[in-house]
């Protein structure tokens, strides 16, 4: 049954894909995030779906979909810089096995990124993109919700739809990150979209979606989450037209699960004040350090999979002989590539969130005052507090790569483009006919 | 039995959504003009 429904979907995607070749890389969005072969029970079983909709993608973009390519943004130049660079370390690197294999996926995740804008160009195409993501998102994380609601969740359980330490969805972090990042996205979708037109269907799929996800965040009893919904608030808030309604609101449900939430949790996310009072958060301190120490002597990065050169010695409460841990991760996207990829790596890896965030500002103030325009000035700052939210919680988990980060990344070139574009042609049209009344008639999208 | 009913409603749609996507992507302007007029139709490169 569930291989039907997958292979009714791939169908969706390649048949859907010859009339509309944008479909196509949607669907390999939908395989990136979804993660069919996964899920599958046999047909698809460690089938290379992803391949085959990757090739789909570019051929079908080459072959039927040229057309309005945008600009090399800066955000899409330093894009394909990192591409470049994070294959120019796997040349030194200091575990070079280990290495290409993770440069294999991870090659593939920033790169399609850049070449999504090629593909993602009309307000249809963004929004598809988006409730692409999210649905696929969704799959695996509204479980997170429910079986919280049930039996009321917990650290490093196995509640989504995949196992511990699958994919983006299996660790409980990660999780929390991506439902929190999601949100005002779900907010900015439920405003504007036209793909669900019902306003009632909306209400409930997407409020649906924001109730049951933060009972997922706190069931993961991840402190990401508490990190990332500080962030969250914080950005809605500055973007909020009503500051004080939206604090009359915020401050009761925060009252509400400060009061509801157990002890277990409070427990767990107070170790976020004292992380030497918990083991995970004191060795997180010290691969950190291990790491400044590496690239000191190695400024270049030693290339993907550098910490599994590592040794430390993490001390143990009520022990005198520390633990001697070997390979541990950084569990943080700016340590992770700092010790990959070195400062290089670093710098570009920061300048690619700087320069998406300098496009969404701009969008949003191209888009100012523009009525038919409001959906993009709205998903152009939803979009903003969503990078800012993941790249807190990145301070805490290791995501460098993963999809939930560089689709944002491709968002804000789109948004930024489609903006420019309109203007552009709406002030073409103005100076060629400013006669005829009808060449500027109200957009629908 | 909530694994399930969450596949459902993600593949459920995922498949709505891009059906949506491909007629109206054909049938609204992209930029916010009008596609039949040729003069306004978006920019093209071959």
């Amino acid at each position: 049954m569930r291989d039907l429904g997958l292979a009714a979907t791939i169908m969706a995607f390649l048949g859907l894909g010859l009339v509309s070749p944008f479909i196509l890389t949607l669907g390999y969005v939908w395989t990136d995030t979804f993660y069919p072969q996964w899920l599958s029970f046999s047909v698809f079983q460690g089938a290379p779906i992803s391949a085959v909709m990757g090739v789909a993608a570019i051929g079908g973009y080459l072959l039927l979909d040229r057309r309005a390519p945008p600009r090399p943004t800066l955000t899409f130049i330093l894009i394909v810089a990192f591409a470049g660079w994070i294959t120019a370390t796997c040349s030194w690197a200091a575990a070079p096995d280990q290495a290409w294999i993770k440069w294999n996926w991870a090659f593939k995740t920033v790169l399609f990124s850049a070449f999504v804008p090629f593909a993602i160009r009309s307000r249809v195409q963004i929004e598809a993109l988006l409730q692409v993501y999210l649905f696929s998102a969704a799959g695996h994380l509204l479980p997170w919700g429910v079986k919280t609601l049930v039996d009321g969740g917990g650290y490093n359980r196995p509640l989504g739809l995949l196992g511990v330490n699958a994919g983006a969805f299996g660790e409980s972090s990660m999780v929390a990150a991506t439902i929190i990042m999601l949100i005002p996205l779900v907010l900015a979708l439920r405003r504007h979209s036209i793909l669900i037109p019902s306003a009632q269907a909306r209400n409930a799929a997407y409020i649906g979606f924001v109730v049951i996800g933060a009972f997922g965040a706190i069931g993961t009893y991840a402190r990401t989450a508490i990190i990332g919904a500080g962030v969250m608030v914080a950005g809605l808030l500055l973007h909020s037209r009503r500051k004080m309604l939206f604090l009359l609101i915020a401050i009761p449900i925060a009252f509400g699960l400060s009061v509801v939430l157990t002890t277990r949790w409070m427990a767990r996310i107070s170790t976020i004040e004292n992380p030497v009072a918990d083991t995970s958060a004191d060795t997180r301190l010290i691969i950190w350090q291990w790491t400044l120490n590496y690239v000191d002597k190695h400024p270049l990065g030693g290339g993907f999979y550098v910490h599994s050169t590592s040794q430390i010695a993490v001390p143990i409460p009520g022990q005198e002989q520390p633990m001697i841990e070997h390979g541990r991760a950084p569990h943080s996207i700016y340590f992770e590539v700092l010790g990959e990829h070195g400062w290089v790596g670093l710098g570009l890896f920061l300048a690619v969130p700087l320069s998406s965030l300098l496009a969404l500002m701009r969008t949003s103030r191209r888009c100012r005052g523009r009525e038919e325009l409001a959906w993009c000035r709205d998903l152009a700052k939803a979009t903003q507090i969503s990078i800012v939210t993941i790249m807190a919680c990145g301070a805490f988990i290791g995501i460098s790569y993963q999809p939930t980060l560089w689709d944002l990344f491709a968002l804000s070139i789109c948004l930024s483009e489609y903006s420019r574009r309109y203007l552009a042609e709406e002030a073409r049209q103005r100076t060629a006919v400013p006669r005829r009344r009808t060449a500027l008639r109200p957009a629908v999208a | 039995m909530i694994d399930t009913t969450a596949i459902i409603f993600s593949l459920g749609m995922v498949i709505y959504v891009i059906y949506r996507a491909s007629l109206l992507d054909r049938q609204l302007p992209w930029f916010g003009v009008d596609r039949k007029s040729e003069r306004n139709r978006a920019p093209t490169r071959r």
